[in-house]
């Protein structure tokens, strides 16, 4: 007999198994859901950004940031067009705009043009080569890992050990879904919350910023 | 084996880079290259007589350098500019012998011969849907070094169809030649796999009608049908069990006539549905969708609205980020209007509703500002609501089904992978929705039928569940249109 402690990855493993089996329709229903996800859209459609931004712009995963001076903090995201062809792996334009909301009303949503609109060069794109059903799963974790540390970052609390799990899964979805070819520019965006992410024990894919 | 005429050209092409190094007219002083768009290599002494370099070292080094005009031409002497040409010729020379590997290897890989005889149709469709895609995606890469200048994006305002370059087709010819090979073959074996399924669902068909006595059994068989209908092959009394279920489901609404069947009719209607234009699967996946649905018009379990397979004729490849303006394209069409893509796309442009900026490497990709959703609809005599976002009051779905079947169709914006199953795209996407699938018993909305502009896709069925999940992700964002009363 097994003690009921060797129990419990089996069945968490069998808890795992089933979520693996499930569809690319439930992940997006449970990206979705997410408050960021909604405050994406919202900012999209609902704020002063429909004047700036095309409908065919792909957004990036947002990051959280702070202006403690200003007292300001909330996500920015940004926007950059995409070409997709049969023939060869979609590829990301340099971002065009920057959107900044937040989830509890502290920033006004607003986008600022990056720079100068023409003349971006084209990046490799594509995250790696994941399923449907892989890609929206992992994205509706980030997003909910994300919905979890932000306000630890924003608080400049110690976070406990379940925290620091959470950052660590966070900082492992990234990885796997966001946009190679943005890193730079998600680094820009936030520097001091990725310094926070590092500070936190978690390796960053390069070129990562420096404290 | 390389075929004789091919080791002839290189042959030839190697023997070029002679004069390179021991041809010369009497110099004097330095050697410059004169570099237009037109004539790219041409080579001359100062005192203007000719420098005869080998084309193919000229376009390795305009494939190869950064700037290999003003590079060449800083040189400071002749010596040094003809020892750099050297270099230059071992090099593309060695590379030019790595490239008759590659196309060896690909041209034996993607070879038809390779195809067992004895595969089912289906296995060789999707093994040369294959092999059309990586003869020319790796016949590109073995090109690479030789390849210039870089292929431009379509777009309709900087005037390019996104052709390959004319300078390519030396080095891509044998490549492309065995492409259009194997399409040819493709685009027989997709038009039979059309009418396989349309022959499947005639028989099914034929099987069920036998029975068509009384109202129970005629559900019963209805029942039966479905069941069946979903596997597309008969599988006797297998569901036998479930069939009262399945019978109490569906009420036959024998009254009204069939409506006109999903399942293309003429090689022109097959050819604007663009079943295969996502993919092996995605196709046999909009076969089999089209299928079912066949089949449920003939045993009145749903019917559709909004006329899609009409609306089919007006599909188009949109270039670039045009699809706002592309969807409003099909929808003038719909109404009569004579316009083009081109000209929308200019107007478009002009008016500041779209922007399309040039990208450093020579493509582009533009796009539509939300804020100007459906503005050519209006220019061009249609009332138009636009609702997105958190302010839409009434349920999506239930204004989107209403504008189906008042007006004949709206103007979606959804995300893009989502619809194409392309994880990792997350932009925004505008479809024209052309008609509804209703069902006959609950009268609820089953699914939508689309033309993409992005896929070349007309007439496309997508599942009410699959269309939401792409449609909530865009912001629920819908055009309503119709055209102003004429005074």
């Amino acid at each position: 007999m097994k003690s009921p402690k060797n129990k419990i990855p089996f069945f968490l493993a069998l808890a795992l198994s089933f979520g693996a089996c499930k569809n690319s329709g439930y992940w997006m229903d449970r990206l979705d859901a997410t408050k960021l996800s909604q405050a994406e859209n919202k900012l999209r459609f609902d704020s002063g950004c429909s004047h700036v931004i095309p409908e065919e712009f792909a957004h990036s995963i947002p990051v959280p940031f702070k202006i403690k001076k200003r007292k300001e903090m909330g996500f920015k995201i940004l926007f950059y067009p995409v070409v997709t062809e049969a023939e060869t792996p979609s590829m990301a334009a340099s971002p065009f705009i920057e959107g900044v909301f937040a989830l509890d009303g502290s920033v006004s949503d607003h986008c600022i043009a990056t720079t100068d609109q023409n003349e971006k060069v084209l990046k490799k794109n594509i995250p790696a080569a994941l399923s449907m059903a892989s890609y929206y799963k992992d994205k509706s974790f980030l997003y909910e890992n994300l919905e979890r540390i932000a306000p630890l970052y924003f608080d400049n609390s110690s976070p406990a050990s379940g925290d620091i799990k959470n950052i660590g899964a966070f900082v492992r979805e990234f990885k796997r879904v966001s946009e190679p070819a943005l890193w730079p520019d998600y680094y820009r965006l936030s520097p001091d919350f990725w310094n926070w992410i590092k500070k936190n024990g978690q390796t960053l894919p390069a070129p990562a910023p420096s404290q | 084996m390389l075929p004789l005429k091919r080791k002839k050209l290189i042959a030839g092409l190697l023997l070029s880079f002679l004069p390179c190094v021991s041809f010369a007219f009497p110099e004097q002083g330095k050697i410059i290259w004169k570099f237009s768009k037109e004539s790219p290599c041409i080579f001359k002494y100062r005192n203007g007589y000719a420098y005869n370099s080998s084309i193919i070292v000229c376009y390795y080094m305009l494939a190869n350098l950064k700037t290999p005009v003003s590079q060449f031409n800083r040189l400071p002497t002749l010596a040094a500019q003809k020892e750099f040409l050297r270099n230059v010729s071992e090099a593309s020379s060695s590379a030019l012998s790595r490239l008759e590997k590659k196309e060896k290897l690909i041209l034996s890989r993607d070879n038809l011969k390779n195809i067992p005889p004895q595969a089912s149709s289906e296995l060789k469709l999707k093994i040369m849907m294959k092999m059309e895609h990586t003869v020319l995606k790796d016949g590109k890469k073995a090109c690479q070094p030789f390849l210039w200048p870089k292929a431009e994006e379509a777009s309709y305002l900087h005037k390019s169809n996104g052709n390959w370059p004319k300078t390519w087709r030396p080095c891509m010819k044998p490549f492309y030649d065995r492409w259009r090979l194997i399409n040819k073959k493709v685009q027989e074996l997709q038009s039979g796999e059309v009418e396989k399924s349309h022959k499947k669902v005639q028989t099914l068909l034929s099987k069920i009608q036998g029975f068509n006595t009384g109202s129970i059994s005629m559900a019963k068989n209805a029942a039966k049908a479905w069941a069946l209908s979903s596997g597309l092959e008969f599988r006797g009394n297998q569901n036998q069990q479930e069939l009262p279920a399945l019978a109490r489901h569906f009420v036959l609404d024998q009254k009204s006539a069939p409506p006109p069947s999903p399942h293309p009719l003429s090689d022109a209607e097959y050819r604007q549905r663009g079943y295969f234009n996502r993919g092996y699967a995605a196709g046999m996946e909009r076969l089999k969708d089209d299928a079912l649905l066949s089949l449920s018009h003939s045993l009145g379990l749903s019917h559709t609205v909004g006329g899609p397979q009409g609306k089919a004729k007006n599909i188009i490849d949109q270039k670039g980020g045009t699809c706002a303006v592309e969807a409003q394209y099909e929808v003038l069409k719909s109404y009569g209007q004579n316009v083009t893509p081109k000209g929308l796309a200019e107007e478009a442009f002009r008016k500041g509703y779209y922007a399309e900026p040039r990208l450093k490497n020579g493509s582009s990709m533009g796009g539509t500002f939300i804020d100007n959703d459906g503005k050519l609809l209006q220019d061009h005599g249609f009332e138009v609501q636009v609702f997105s976002g958190t302010n839409q009051g009434q349920n999506p779905n239930l204004r989107l089904n209403e504008a189906v079947e008042k007006n004949g169709g709206a103007l979606v914006g959804v995300e893009a992978g989502r619809l194409w199953s392309l994880p990792g795209v997350s932009g925004g996407h505008q479809v024209f929705v052309t008609g509804e699938e209703v069902s006959n018993k609950t009268r609820q909305v089953l699914g939508y039928y689309i033309n993409d502009t992005g896929t070349g896709e007309a007439a496309r069925f997508v599942s009410k569940k699959d269309f939401d999940r792409a449609w909530r992700a865009n912001g629920y964002e819908l055009i309503v249109f119709h055209e102003k009363p004429k005074k």
